[in-house]
């Protein structure tokens, strides 16, 4: 993990709430942009190691711009990434994102349905999504803030 | 505490960084929905920091078992840090050892290695949470076993009705039992019927005079593996 960290730009930290499917589409938007769409730009960590305290942890989010993915509006990574020093360059709210997709059944907190999961991702529906998120992980890089990750929860929740 | 005591409390990590923190979040998940439905309650780790005094003060409420993906155990340390002292702490990379090599993060890619390594973390925690009940109330979880399901939604788990002793009998959550044991390979036959027999005994309560009795009714186990529905 340190060279993840250390070689990537950007933190992409979510909630992973238990208790709802929020919580579960909100680390597998994590998983998405650090493995699949953004792999060398992002890197993800333990928000359970931050709250800890770790060190390591601690001045990563420190050093790094953070993309928090909270699953509600207890905004839990987001509080936890600032009470640690960091610096949140977006905070997004998989709530906020369902407010346009009322009556979409995407699963429970332990899986997500068919309506839950994106298209594969070798599918050309895929494509513009990947190409809003990739020049969007670069404006993170350039000015610490953007707009592209909230339309990346949405399309990852609802395609 | 031990008269109010009627749910344990399970505090999983989460960790994003690597696959047991992935494991230690759905085999979480589980417990609560199937193995122990009625006995168990959660709360999401980072909001002992970023949440109110009613969930800090969680862990002195309820008995409490962490579940922790790697050594740093940080859900033990922030339950006992911001909550209380916790009852039993378990690691994932203890309990499967080599065996979550090849294991993902995302649930997008969970192989048949992924599935396992929930099921077998899944049941260390019910175990747990049974000694932790009996510590603290004895005969609460026989009574607790034998209530019906509910997933922490609220929604029921679909169960599976066979026939004992001219009775229909309900056991909570059987089709899914019947899933994992054909991901498992559990023999179904009739003279291996034990095997079966051991795995519902995890989720449902069978008085040992009754065991032949569930064993031979469970040949529907067979029809399952067949591709046929099992009785309704
Ligand atoms: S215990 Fe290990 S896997 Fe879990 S949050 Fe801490 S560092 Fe991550």
């Amino acid at each position: 993990m340190r060279n993840e960290l250390a070689e990537n730009p950007a933190l992409v930290i979510p909630c992973s709430g238990i208790g709802k499917v929020h919580g579960l589409i909100s680390r597998e938007a994590a998983y998405l942009v650090t493995d699949e769409l953004a792999p060398k730009k992002t890197a993800t960590l333990c928000l359970a190691l931050l709250v800890k305290g770790d060190d390591e942890a601690v001045s990563a989010v420190q050093s790094h711009a953070c993309i928090t993915i909270d699953g509600c509006a207890k905004a839990c990574a987001q509080k936890n990434v600032e009470m640690a020093g960091g610096r949140v360059a977006k905070a997004i709210q998989v709530a906020e994102a369902f407010k346009n997709f009322r009556g979409a059944k995407p699963g429970n907190a332990s899986f997500l349905t068919e309506e839950g999961w994106p298209l594969p991702a070798t599918s050309p529906a895929t494509w513009p999504a990947r190409r809003r998120f990739c020049m969007t992980g670069r404006r993170i890089d350039e000015r610490g803030s953007h707009q592209g990750w909230h339309h990346l929860v949405q399309w990852r929740s609802h395609s | 505490m031990s008269a109010e005591v009627t749910k344990v409390g399970i505090i999983s990590c989460s960790g994003e960084a690597i696959p047991e923190g992935t494991i230690s979040r759905l085999a979480t998940r589980r417990v609560l929905e199937l193995l122990r439905p009625d006995t168990t309650v959660t709360l999401c780790l980072p909001l002992f920091l970023a949440g109110n005094e009613a969930e800090r003060n969680f862990a002195r409420t309820h008995p409490t078992v962490t579940i922790d993906g790697c050594s740093k155990q940080c859900a033990r340390w922030g339950t006992e840090k911001h909550s209380g002292p916790v009852n039993a702490a378990l690691v994932v990379s203890d309990i499967l050892g080599t065996e979550s090599t090849g294991c993902h993060r995302s649930a997008r890619d969970a192989w048949q290695v992924n599935k396992e390594a929930v099921w077998a973390v899944a049941e260390r925690i019910a175990a747990k949470v049974d000694s932790v009940l009996a510590e603290a109330a004895p005969g609460g979880v026989a009574a607790a076993q034998a209530s019906a399901g509910q997933c922490a939604c609220s929604s029921p788990l679909p169960g599976g009705k066979i026939t004992i002793k001219g009775k229909a009998v309900t056991i909570t959550g059987l089709p899914l039992i019947f899933e994992q044991c054909a991901e498992r390979g559990v023999p179904a036959s009739e003279g291996d019927g034990a095997a079966l027999l051991d795995v519902v005994k995890i989720y449902h309560s069978i008085a040992p005079e009754d065991e032949a009795e569930y064993r031979s009714a469970l040949v529907q186990y067979q029809a399952f593996r067949s591709g046929i529905a099992p009785a309704k």
